[in-house]
């Protein structure tokens, strides 16, 4: 039962973030520049306000995308239908699973040992998470293939390169992770976030007397973005470019269809397409909010405190509901602070050419992801125990 | 591996479940519509294939490069599932996560060793 309700509060916080991506596009999509005074809508002719054009609004967007799935399917002779759609369905089953193994809380009532905040906790879900990426990324590469144009095969050609080249470079990026928790269950990796630690802790007393100044009393949410900079830094780039979808109509990647943005391609595909692409866009988020921002933890608050204050009063049963719902609210808030700073991102820098994010990967990412690697090995055999895991 | 209980299995089916139920919803409202429509418009229209030129170049479908890619990309997958992800999930299986320590002893040194080593032409020089 609790697992149901788990899997429940994920699907709501999922659909809350693609909902709020999706603004978010569209707004920013919308956006005039303030310095380009031509881009921006004409004012009324009396009051202030500007008069925008009718797809600005939601409502007649969303009729005009409806009239679009209603009306007659396009046919293409060239097209293998069976193809298309198995490999639409199998992407987006694949990026759904890996969406309900990525946990969005500790524990049930923040207790140790106690029930996992996860509507699915695999013990090596991290090797399942890439594997599942890589499914997700061929599955875009067989799309591709399902058309036998020349365009087509090009998309088909950079997908299956990105997510050969990506998959390698997550494993490289996710790896100091795996060594810091000793353990490649995602739950793992958001348990070992909670709490603070001191980042000028290994100083020491005798050096200068540093600490006797009370810099080791300054404390830091223990989330792996302050822990490990470095990878963190690495796993945008990685997220970005394995997880972003091209698509014939992109209009940021400055390609149109041949009679129109989108409008030579079938709406029920397109529809697809979409969907597929807003979820890994969230999929992406998610990872980074997971395992480097601590999921639902709130920074400085322990939630054992709370517990042991309300618990004589109302009870096991409810504080441990409020507080899962707060974690999940935390958790959801740190996806849209996430995805609002990835929109603003994309739209302030250009979109690089695929052989030119396919040289970065391999010339530039693989090499800093085996020195971060190296890094955090060192680190962990110095602070390990006598003897070190080796 | 997947040692899931079978409350976890409730979970994951109730999750893609409700994501390929959420997803489909709207276009399945939208064929059931369809189909209510006249038969003249609600008819599947065929629609013939776009051709950049008429020279038999353009014309000609590439169908054994079709071909080739497909194994190709069919290739590379059961290269990478049997010498890389089977092997791998083997290893930690039986060496827990502190067998990527021990990868990481093996591969590094041979790794920086590779990446030091240049090719040199026959006056001793580095060839970018």
């Amino acid at each position: 039962m609790i697992n149901l309700s788990l899997a429940l509060l994920t699907f709501a916080a999922i659909s809350t973030a693609a909902i709020f991506a999706a603004i978010l596009d569209r707004s920013s999509r919308l956006a005039g520049t303030s310095n380009r005074f031509e881009t921006q809508p004409p004012r009324s002719e009396w009051g202030n306000e500007r008069v925008h054009a009718p797809a600005h609004y939601a409502s007649a967007r969303g009729l005009a995308i409806a009239a679009r799935l209603v009306r007659s399917r396009t046919i293409v002779s060239d097209v293998s239908d069976p193809l298309r759609r198995s490999s639409r369905t199998l992407s987006l089953f694949a990026t759904a699973t890996a969406l309900s193994i990525v946990p969005f809380g500790a524990t049930w009532g923040g207790e140790e040992g106690g029930q996992a905040l996860v509507a699915v906790n695999l013990e090596y879900g991290l090797g399942v998470l890439v594997f599942l990426v890589l499914i997700s990324g061929l599955a875009q590469a067989a799309t591709g293939l399902a058309e036998r144009s020349l365009w087509a095969r090009l998309g088909a050609l950079r997908i299956a390169g990105q997510s050969l080249i990506g998959v390698a470079l997550l494993l490289l990026v996710f790896a100091p992770l795996v060594l810091a928790t000793t353990s490649l269950r995602p739950h793992d990796i958001v348990l070992a976030q909670q709490g603070t630690f001191a980042p000028f802790e290994f100083l020491g007393d005798q050096f200068f007397g540093l600490n006797s100044m009370g810099l080791n009393r300054f404390r830091l949410p223990n989330w792996f973005l302050l822990r490990q900079p470095l990878t963190a830094i690495l796993i945008i780039p990685t997220l970005g470019i394995l997880l972003q979808r091209y698509s014939v109509f992109d209009t940021m990647n400055n390609t149109a269809g041949m009679s129109g943005l989108g409008l030579d391609s079938d709406p029920s595909d397109l529809y697809w397409m979409g969907i597929e692409a807003r979820l890994s866009s969230v999929l992406a988020v998610a990872l980074f909010v997971a395992f480097f921002l601590g999921a639902g933890s709130i920074p400085y608050f322990d939630p054992s405190i709370l517990m042991g204050k309300i618990e004589p009063i109302l009870g096991e049963g409810f504080p441990a509901a409020l507080l899962l719902l707060a974690e999940a609210g935390v958790f959801v808030a740190k996806m849209l602070f996430v995805l609002y700073w990835a929109s603003i991102l994309r739209r302030s820098t250009g979109r690089a050419r695929t052989d030119q994010s396919l040289e970065t990967m391999t010339r530039r990412l693989i090499p800093l992801a085996w020195a971060n690697l190296l890094l955090a090995s060192a680190l962990s055999l110095l602070s390990a125990p006598s003897g070190g895991l080796l | 591996m997947l040692a899931v209980s079978e409350a976890e299995w409730m979970g994951w089916l109730a999750f893609v479940g409700l994501v390929m139920v959420g997803a489909s919803i709207i276009p399945a409202v939208a064929s059931l519509l369809r189909r209510q429509l006249p038969d003249r418009r609600s008819a599947q229209r065929q629609v013939r294939l776009l051709r950049l030129g008429q020279s038999p170049k353009t014309r000609r479908s590439p169908r054994h490069a079709v071909a080739a890619h497909r194994t190709f990309l069919t290739g590379m997958t059961m290269t990478a599932i049997s010498l890389v992800i089977i092997p791998f999930v083997a290893a930690l299986t039986k060496l827990n996560a502190t067998g990527l320590l021990i990868a990481i002893a093996f591969v590094v040194p041979s790794l920086v060793v590779a990446m030091h080593s240049r090719r040199r032409d026959s006056r001793g020089k580095p060839i970018r």
